[in-house]
């Protein structure tokens, strides 16, 4: 037998509904896997040993029964440290909140119960998710390299094979950042699409909750677990959940993917990652989609929108934080709360009333070049080295420019998915990102499986896994 | 810091950050405030750049429902 942890998902799901395989021995063999990379890639807050393999027994037990919940069934999988789990403390990253009990479940990890998944611990993420501070996390790639974030941990665990898969939290792009840095797939889901409830807040007009998987067919399966009306989150939209998986491997031919070449192909964007987007453009091409060129010259706008937006509402929801125990908070995250309390509110209308305008022109620009979907780098480099988000040469954080290209999707509730799309010379991995109409989730799915089924990118691991 | 992207000119002056931080209630470390003076003069110039949007006829985003529900 092969080892199971360089199995997908999908493929684990297969042998245990067969029983060549049980839930405990995959739980066995990832924490294991923990046990021997956390030194050095420090992935995860928590790891619930014990609960894990409790849970994995009742599942197997199950499986004798008879009872087959879905395809997470028995699937050892990580969640992100800013998601209530009963038994569990939530800390979100900060030692301001260190030990903080979770006061209940959220909706994630209920739907991840009921479809049988054994939650194996959760994972380090930035402060608050914010995104400012530089949390211990190492990227599996290279102990040197920048993990991404803020779902820093559950891309790192996912990559090194200490996770099947993973829940991260997208505000600005930390489910998409540290998915492409990883060599993952990672889904933004629609606005609305998945609940909230039970997720540490950062900004509750942007925030998101979605899947992190090394494969696409992963992500689809984690996503039809996960979504769903929730009247316990205010966001949530009661839209019919398709299901994802019939079709995800249909052609893609005559499917139109918009481009705007002068943001891909910008100064900006690194040579590699410029060479790997050109060559999907023309695999993309090969399957028989169409390419097709637009501009939005508003795309500069998105993130002076998201960042008005974000603060103002992240120092509304940590404002009683930030006064009881902000000499407990790192600095960086403490200076962006105190920063959007010094936010006049007229600025704040003014991000709301453009955010309306930009969706508005989002939907026009869909709508009169008939397209499926936006094609773009993810990230315009495929690693930061980790010193340099310490001391930012002259000034300039290197992840000021990943976020302009990540934010457009938050401000308009798009969904939008990362997936890998070749490495850079120096073997890191490099991401493209598809953005799709609203709850148009299953476009994405397949647009990406059938650039994924190209290549295997997905079975090649990285160094420390 | 990751969000903002540096803008060129002086920095907003330090007591007047101060003076706003305390008339909200904050007490602001000594350490954080050359940092906060710079962003918020980035934070300013961001929405500058977001006025130069045409929002005409684009109203509040978020009704406000005087209805009573249970």
């Amino acid at each position: 037998m092969t080892d199971p942890l360089t199995w997908s998902i999908a493929r684990a799901a297969e042998r245990l509904r067969r029983r060549e395989v049980s839930s405990l021995d995959l739980t066995e063999a990832t924490l294991a896997r923990i046990d021997a990379t956390e030194d050095r890639i420090h992935a995860y807050v928590t790891v619930r040993t014990e609960e894990a393999r409790t849970t994995a027994r009742a599942r197997d037990r199950e499986l004798a029964e008879g009872r087959w919940r879905g395809p997470l069934h028995g699937i050892p999988v990580a969640i992100k440290d800013l998601l209530y789990m009963e038994g569990t403390p939530t800390a979100a990253g900060s030692a301001a909140l260190a030990g903080t009990p979770s006061p209940s479940n959220a909706a994630v990890v209920e739907r991840l119960e009921e479809a049988g998944a054994v939650i194996i611990g959760k994972t380090v993420t930035h402060e608050l998710a914010y995104g400012v501070n530089i949390p211990p996390t190492r990227s599996p790639w290279g102990e040197n390299c920048y993990p991404g974030g803020s779902s820093a941990g559950s891309g790192a665990a996912v990559a090194a094979r200490s996770a099947f898969g993973a829940i991260g939290t997208d505000t600005g792009g930390s489910i998409r950042e540290p998915s492409s840095l990883n060599g993952l797939t990672g889904l933004k889901p629609t606005f609305g699409r998945v609940s909230r409830y039970g997720v540490v807040p950062l900004s509750p007009s942007l925030d998101h909750v979605g899947p992190m998987t090394r494969t696409v067919t992963d992500c689809a399966l984690m996503l039809q677990a996960i979504a769903g009306y929730d009247p316990r989150d205010p966001g949530s939209i009661p839209e019919p959940v398709p299901a994802y998986l019939p079709g995800i491997d249909w052609p893609i031919h005559g499917m139109r993917l918009g481009v705007d070449r002068a943001f891909a192909f910008s100064a900006g964007i690194e040579p590699d990652v410029q060479e790997a987007f050109r060559t999907a453009l023309q695999e993309y091409e090969a399957e028989g989609a169409q390419i097709i060129d637009i501009t939005f010259p508003e795309a500069n706008l998105m993130s002076p929108v998201g960042l008005t937006i974000l603060l103002a509402e992240a120092s509304q929801e940590h404002g009683e934080l930030l006064r009881a125990r902000g000499d407990r908070l790192d600095p960086a995250t403490r200076v962006m709360l105190e920063l959007g309390e010094l936010l006049p509110g007229t600025h704040y209308i003014t991000a709301l009333r453009a955010r309306t305008l930009l969706a508005s022109l989002m939907r026009r620009t869909f709508d009169a070049h008939g397209l499926d979907a936006l094609i773009a780098p993810t990230l315009p480099a495929p690693t930061v080295p980790i010193e340099q988000m310490y001391a930012p040469p002259a000034g300039e954080d290197p992840m000021t420019d990943a976020i302009n290209a990540s934010f457009g999707a938050n401000v308009t509730g798009l969904p939008a998915l990362t997936i890998p799309c070749g490495f850079s010379r120096q073997g890191y991995p490099i991401g493209l990102q598809l953005t799709a109409r609203p709850f148009a989730e299953g476009t994405l799915f397949r647009l990406a499986h059938a650039y994924e089924r190209r290549h295997d990118w997905t079975e090649r691991p990285p160094e420390l896994a | 810091m990751a969000y903002l992207q540096s803008t060129e000119g002086e920095p907003l002056p330090a007591d007047l950050i101060v003076l706003l931080a305390e008339a909200l209630g904050l007490t602001i470390p000594a350490e954080d405030v050359p940092q906060l003076a710079t962003a918020l003069r980035d934070q300013f110039a961001a929405v500058h750049r977001i006025e130069t949007l045409n929002l005409d006829g684009i109203g509040h985003p978020r009704p406000f429902d005087p209805r009573w529900h249970d």
